[in-house]
């Protein structure tokens, strides 16, 4: 058993290290003050960074940038937040160093909790037309629990906190600002989103005579995506040894919706009565980094109904091998589809900053062990051992019971939908009875593989035939498996960060 | 388990696996059950069995449907025929035969002969009867009359040997028995109680006004006992008269009680075997017949028969020696006790049906179709026979998902059966061939708290039914499992606990595909319910709409047909809205409930967010930028009024892509990536949007190689849905092809949402061969005004500080300028009233009738919506009204063209020189009916301006629209 876990562990380290992505929207990366940063970006430190200022009793558009340095040291992550923003139309600047220790544990077989507090002093002064305004006091919580799914890290939290600022100067005073937040996310190879929902409560309190008293609330929503896209290009000369191919891009983009609600002051900078409500958003993004994928040679499925699945499959790497001799319509086995999974779902990618130093040697030193197959049918020195063990090992995949993995077995629709919504996490959408799905087949999805059914044409993964079946007994061929996998790649990249944002946003996204 | 179960599971696919255990069970056990046990009791056959089966030979009994009935009665010789085989069936029963029946039900035959005889010896030598029947007849006559039954004047009119000079009142021997007269004499001669008290069961009889007063108790208490009952049309026919077939009905219904007087026993059992054996009896050989009968109460029974005993077997409406029992035959058998051989043999035996083909379900009807003749059940339990008697064996053997069913039943059996009834159904395969009302002798033990997913939920109909557990039930092809599908029923009157996501919720606010648990009561009827819904979320657009349909296109393209219901929530901007403001175009979020029966939507939830068209581009395409998501364009123009503007930039500009734009160009919907290297150079006109961080994205995009372009503004005249626009002014039609974009309100619509009468400006290109018009853009202009703000001026006379203030006169501002009236006038003050001054915004709460800055005396104007003030300024007073077209703005310098000032001596526009006019910040603008600031104000707007005269510069009120009031 031992054994087995130490493989585990390789194999995921192994995977992650050679899946880093140069883009990435890492939880936390547009910190924790209702604003929103372009993320991360090989090589770069600092983040372009925007937020809404409201503390003048209007809001402010404020941009500039973040950097963020974190380390990690026996479970507890340490990271330092540096803002400089600015709005010089405004004459607005702002400048915030935070410090948050950010504790780790492991509360479940799958999920974490992270609990944030300050580690030092905060320090933020903003300075609007002359007037300054001081922290002086912040009071902050933030707490987080992620659940970790066999392809995608689902996470949801909340912020709290109360800041005081002391406002320098005549009709000064102080301003508290009462701060709550919910936050849900996930991440996974695919594509991460973070949508937020910040709301704050403004007091301002004035000092001396003719002091004047007010306040407001501002509701901050925010989605901090990075996504993958693939465009086909075709090729512009005729004489060329292949057809045109995918270029995958890479970007991050975040944006953010505000809505105030605040008093209008008078032309001698009293607050009146009439509250305004104002609306306005911003967005930060990255340039696209693109890359080209590698073109396969399928010249015989020119014109087939699944060769542009296929083609795509073979370019992201989810097929390999053996292109010449692809027949779409062969059946697929449990292990091609098993090592196609494993491809196409892809274990979460790790943030970089945070992994500890010495692991990629552990790695490497510890590669040689001998490595133990969960099944008896799929041994070591199988051809696609490491697919199969690999999805073992993530959840992916069961075997048919008795250690057995019936690699060369056939794979019904039933079974492939059990491992994709495995693969996703999403079981739990299915009704808490055993769900009844539209199909109209209904009857013959098995018994296991019903609320899969159900949940697949919940998020939109499946359809009915045209005759409104699923055929949930037949075997899938290679074209079918290669249609459905293309979608699955599809609703991890598009539909979930969709469904993320748009509940949260009062807008949509634009792209 | 038993075999009873073992056939109904059998023949039931989908419980395989049920059927897999019971066999299982059964294997080890049936073999064991016969073969290992000894019987309990020894019943033999009677010596007479052939003689009286040749007896029971009737020839005009068959097609009473009382077949076996009478075949008993003459078995136990209650009530026999008449000789040469004949049982005369309808020949009605006469008073002495109904009274000689009666005692011999009660076994007191004996008795009746000696009181005959002793009747003929008191008769001199000469009229002494000599045959025994008529000695006997006499004697029953003198039991009726010792024992009550009859009067003694009655039994004088009986004996009296010319019965044909009776008179009608008499008591005529011979005539017809009265149902009353049979239902009170059998009553009291087997001594069942009377009931006095008027009850229910005899009350529901049409006519029981017409039976003697002194036979409604025992009437009452056959009716009880169901030994007699009414005719099916609700009659019980006091005074009708009983014939020799319904008489052996009646016999058999008092079985029990005959069983009871006559020293014998009935039993009910199940061919379980039959074996043979021999033994020797008087040195000789004798081969003896074994029937083992699994009895009803659970014990083994033996019945044995040989070459001197039989058993009379009534099958099938024919008497019959045993030969005639197989195995899996439900028989009844009734045993008189013998005294010469010390034991139990068997009168005749009945057999009632065999175990393979009809069951017996103990069920509560929950509905009925009489049209269809379809039968909705709660199944308890099976039975081995139709009736429940104590000592019976039952168990509760249903299993849960079989606890509803549906039967079909045959023709006429269903009587005045109702809902709500407790019955026992015999099933003959698989039709209901017979219901039998019962009262269970215990409390039926239903399943207490079921969970499942809501097929269909009608609480106005009393029931709710739920899929399978397993999650089957849909499959057209499945119709056997009809049978099983879970229903469950409101309390008649009562009512039900009901949740929903935890929340209390009437009970229809359950519904389909809603995961639920129901909670019964003792009686199986619904108590409490507990529900969380499944529903999906769609977004989407709607793109057309027809009453209450709306087509939907979804985010991924697909399209389909929703119908609005009373029970779909429509909420816009996030408040609850009727649903009749869904406008084309709208962009949603539908809450779809999605279940076999079909999509019903619970909930649309407008949000158009930044999705309204909040600008029209006319460019030449450089290049659609795949990378970047976005189109490089030049020569932009953008639509502002009805003209086309440049924009501040020049040359090449990009505009990103909206996730979904549509491009067109030729009557074609196109891809992105064929637009660039097709239609560069082209002129294109498009949609946009605001995005994030104010850049626009474009969401439809029309290419056209055409520049033959010309603006229309004018009013609609009509449109129709294939896309044909008439102009009223122009008097002209433009025709718009596929890709035309039509904007109304923000939203992007289809021709046929344009009404009559709107004003828009119209883009389109005239084609050079055919001359016709082809609308590329059409733009429905908003055309508010000043809506339904009003604007006073007047002198404050009083202030109630913060809450209201009155104008001692006041003046309106009409189309025409100011009409004075000379009463006051009071405004409210609300929290979001605005007062605005020569420095801008004041503060309303300086707005004060008293002190220094007291503004009591001042004159000011009001905008007012209704009662309510919105906005107060002082701007200074003016009375000359312009009309233009703002041809540019620079700085606080709005240039006017297409200027007319108001004459009001002609009264009429006259038209003028352009001018420049400049908003001060207590100006009042109102736009499309709300009060905005002077940036709001754009070139292309046509507005209303109030002056001092013609010569100034100063704008104190400005109203856009053309037709303000």
């Amino acid at each position: 058993m031992k054994n087995k876990r130490i493989t585990a562990c390789i194999i995921t380290i192994l995977t992650i290290a050679c899946i880093c992505s140069s883009v990435q929207a890492r939880p936390g990366d547009c910190g924790f003050e209702g604003g929103i940063s372009s993320g991360y970006v090989e090589g770069q430190q600092t983040f372009e960074y925007g937020e809404v200022c409201f503390l003048t009793g209007k809001p402010i558009e404020l941009r500039g940038t973040l950097i963020i340095k974190k380390s990690l040291r026996q479970g507890v992550i340490r990271s330092t937040y540096t803002y400089n923003l600015a709005n010089e139309q405004e004459n607005a600047t702002l400048r915030r160093v935070f410090t948050y220790d950010t504790t780790v544990t492991q509360t479940g077989s799958r999920q974490t909790l992270e609990e944030t507090v300050f580690s030092r002093n905060p320090s933020e002064i903003v300075e609007v037309d002359g007037r300054s305004y001081v922290l002086t006091g912040f009071d902050f919580s933030r707490s987080n629990i992620i659940d970790q799914r066999p392809a995608v890290n689902f996470y949801a939290g909340n912020v709290h906190g109360r800041k005081t600022y002391s406002v320098a100067g005549a009709g000064g005073g102080t301003v508290t600002v009462d701060i709550s937040g919910d936050f849900y996310g996930y991440e996974q190879y695919w594509g991460t989103i973070e949508t937020g929902k910040y709301i704050y409560h403004i007091k301002h309190t004035g000092q001396g005579a003719g002091a004047d008293s007010w306040g407001g609330t501002v509701e901050n929503n925010y989605s901090f995506t990075s996504s993958k896209r693939f465009d086909y290009r075709e090729n512009i000369p005729e004489l060329i040894s292949f057809q045109g191919g995918y270029v995958q891009a890479e970007y991050n983009r975040s944006v953010l919706e505000y809505r105030t609600l605040l008093p209008e002051f008078d032309s001698a900078g009293y607050s009146t009565d009439n509250m305004i409500e104002k609306k306005g958003t911003m967005a930060v993004e990255t340039f696209p980094v693109q890359k080209r994928l590698p073109v396969p040679s399928l010249n015989h499925l020119r014109g087939h109904w699944a060769e542009n699945d296929i083609k795509r499959l073979y370019s992201l790497g989810v097929f390999q091998g053996g292109e010449e001799t692809f027949n779409p319509e062969q059946v697929i086995t449990r292990a091609e589809f098993t090592e196609a999974i494993v491809r196409a779902a892809k274990a979460v990618p790790v943030d970089p900053d945070l992994q500890e130093r010495g692991t990629s040697r552990v790695a490497s030193r510890k590669k040689e062990e001998t490595a133990v197959s969960p099944f008896r049918d799929v041994p070591a020195d199988h051809e696609l051992f490491k697919s199969v063990s690999e999805a073992y090992e993530r959840g992916l995949v069961n075997g048919i019971g008795n250690g057995l993995f019936a690699p060369d077995n056939t794979l019904t629709m039933a079974e492939a939908l059990t491992i994709l919504i495995r693969a996703l996490g999403l079981e739990n959408m299915g009704p808490g009875q055993n769900a009844v799905t539209v199909f109209r087949d209904n009857d013959d999805i098995p018994y296991y593989a019903r609320n899969a059914a159900y949940v697949a044409y919940r998020i939109g993964l499946v359809q009915g035939d045209t005759t409104g079946r699923l055929n949930p007994n037949q075997s899938l061929t290679k074209s079918r498996a290669a249609a459905l996998l293309n979608r699955f790649i599809d609703y991890m990249r598009e539909d979930m960060a969709r469904d993320y944002r748009e509940k949260v946003l009062l807008y949509s996204l634009l792209w | 388990m038993n075999y009873t179960e073992l056939n109904k599971f059998c023949r039931k696919k989908s419980f395989l696996l049920y059927s897999i255990i019971t066999i299982l069970v059964l294997s080890c056990l049936a073999p064991a059950g016969v073969l290992g046990e000894s019987a309990r009791e020894v019943f033999n056959g009677r010596e007479d069995a052939s003689f009286v089966i040749e007896n029971l030979r009737y020839t005009d009994i068959k097609g009473t449907g009382a077949e076996a009935e009478i075949l008993k009665a003459g078995a136990m010789g209650i009530l026999k025929g008449y000789g040469s085989r004949l049982f005369s069936p309808v020949a009605y029963l006469t008073k002495e035969e109904a009274l000689a029946l009666v005692y011999r039900m009660a076994g007191r035959e004996e008795e009746a002969q000696l009181e005959g005889q002793r009747l003929n010896m008191l008769r001199r030598a000469g009229d002494r009867k000599t045959a025994p029947q008529d000695v006997w007849s006499d004697g029953f006559l003198q039991l009726a009359a010792n024992d009550g039954l009859i009067t003694n004047q009655d039994l004088q009119d009986a004996l009296k040997p010319d019965q044909g000079t009776l008179d009608t009142d008499s008591f005529r021997r011979d005539a017809p028995v009265l149902r009353q007269e049979f239902a009170s004499w059998l009553a009291r001669v087997l001594q069942l109680e009377p009931v006095y008290v008027q009850e229910a069961i005899f009350n529901s009889f049409n006519d029981w006004r017409s039976a003697a007063p002194e036979n409604i108790p025992w009437i009452e208490a056959v009716l009880r006992k169901g030994i007699m009952s009414n005719d099916g049309n609700g009659y019980f026919r006091p005074n009708g008269f009983v014939d020799r077939k319904t008489a052996a009905v009646i016999l058999n219904n008092a079985l029990d009680d005959i069983m009871a007087l006559r020293g014998m026993r009935r039993e009910f059992g199940r061919v379980e075997d039959i074996t043979t054996a021999e033994k020797a009896e008087a040195g000789k050989r004798i081969t003896e017949k074994i029937y083992h009968i699994r009895n009803s109460d659970g014990s083994l029974h033996n019945l044995v028969v040989d070459n001197k005993r039989g058993i009379v077997i009534i099958k099938d409406g024919i008497a019959g020696n045993s030969e005639a029992l197989a195995f899996g035959d439900r028989i009844e058998y009734i045993a008189g006790y013998s005294d010469e051989t010390g034991g139990w043999s068997v009168v005749c035996a009945e057999v009632i049906s065999s175990v393979n083909d009809t069951e017996y379900v103990a069920v509560k009807l929950m509905e009925m179709d009489t049209q269809l003749r379809i039968a909705k059940v709660k199944q308890y339990f099976r039975l081995d026979f139709p009736h429940i008697r104590p000592g019976d064996d039952i168990s509760f053997n249903m299993a849960p998902s079989e606890s509803n069913a549906v039967y079909r039943y045959k023709e006429g059996i269903a009587g005045d059966i109702k809902p709500g009834d407790m019955l026992i159904l015999t099933i003959q395969n698989g039709i209901i061939t017979e219901m039998q009302r019962v009262e269970f002798p215990f409390t039926p033990a239903p399943e207490n708290v079921i969970g499942g997913i809501v097929e269909e939920n009608n609480p106005s109909l009393g029931y709710i039914t739920l899929y399978n557990e397993d999650g089957t039930g849909i499959s057209p092809e499945h119709v056997e499992e009809m049978v099983l599908f879970r229903t469950f029923n409101y309390p008649p009157g009562k009512r039900v606990e009901a949740f929903r996501n935890h929340k209390t919720v009437s009970p229809d606010e359950i519904s389909e595909g809603d995961t639920v648990f129901i909670r019964l009561d003792s009686e199986g009827y619904i108590e409490s319910m507990s529900a969380a819904e499944n529903y999906i979320t769609r977004r989407g657009r709607i793109l057309s709409r027809a009453g209450n349909r709306i087509t939907v296109q979804y985010e991924n393209k697909t399209e389909q047909i929703l119908e609005i219901s009373g029970n779909t929530v429509v909420i816009i901007d996030g408040k609850i809205a009727d649903s009749r403001l869904l406008e084309e175009g709208d962009h949603a979020e539908f809450l779809l409930n999605v279940t076999a029966g079909g999509t019903t939507v619970r909930r649309i939830s407008v949000n158009n967010g930044n999705k309204l068209i909040t600008g029209l581009y006319k460019a030449v395409l450089a290049d659609v930028d795949l990378f970047t998501q976005s189109i490089k364009i030049y020569n932009v123009e953008k639509l502002q009024g009805n003209r086309w503007d440049r924009i501040e930039h020049k040359g090449v500009t990009e505009v990103k892509l909206s996730e979904d734009c549509s491009f067109y160009a030729d009557g074609l919907k196109l891809s992105r990536d064929e637009i660039s290297p097709r239609y560069r150079g082209d002129r294109l006109y498009m949609a946009v949007r605001s995005g994030y961080g104010n850049e626009e994205v474009v969401e439809t995009v029309l290419l056209t190689s055409s520049d033959t372009e010309t603006v229309f503004s004018d009013e609609i005249l009509s449109a129709s849905d294939s896309g044909v626009i008439r102009l009223s002014a122009e008097r002209l039609s433009l025709y718009c092809s596929l890709g035309a974009i039509i904007v109304s309100n923000g939203r992007l619509v289809g021709p046929g949402y344009i009404s009559k009468g709107d004003m828009a400006c119209l883009v389109a290109n005239r084609d050079p061969f055919t001359g016709r018009y082809n609308a590329v853009l059409v733009s429905v202009i908003d055309n508010t005004g000043i809506g339904n703000l009003e604007i006073y001026r007047g002198r404050i006379a009083k202030i109630e500080e913060n809450s209201s203030f009155t104008l001692s006169s006041f003046s309106r501002l009409e189309e025409k300028g100011w009409v004075y009236s000379n009463t006051p006038r009071t405004f409210n003050i609300l929290h979001s009233t605005r007062i605005v001054n020569e420095e801008g915004v004041a503060n309303i709460r300086d707005f004060k009738g008293y002190g220094e800055d007291s503004s009591i005396g001042r004159t000011i104007y009001v905008v007012a919506d209704g009662i309510n003030a919105r906005l107060l300024s002082n701007v200074s007073y003016g009375s000359f009204l312009t009309r233009g077209t703002i041809r540019g703005i620079e700085g606080d310098t709005i240039y006017l063209g297409d200027v007319r000032n108001y004459n009001p001596g002609k009264l009429i526009w006259e038209e003028t020189e352009d001018i420049q006019v400049r908003p001060a910040p207590n100006t009042i603008i109102i736009k499309n009916g709300d009060i905005v600031t002077a940036g709001d104000l754009a070139r292309g707007d046509t507005i209303t301006i109030l002056r001092k005269d013609g010569g100034s510069e100063e704008a104190y009120v400005v109203i856009t629209g053309s037709g303000i009031w």
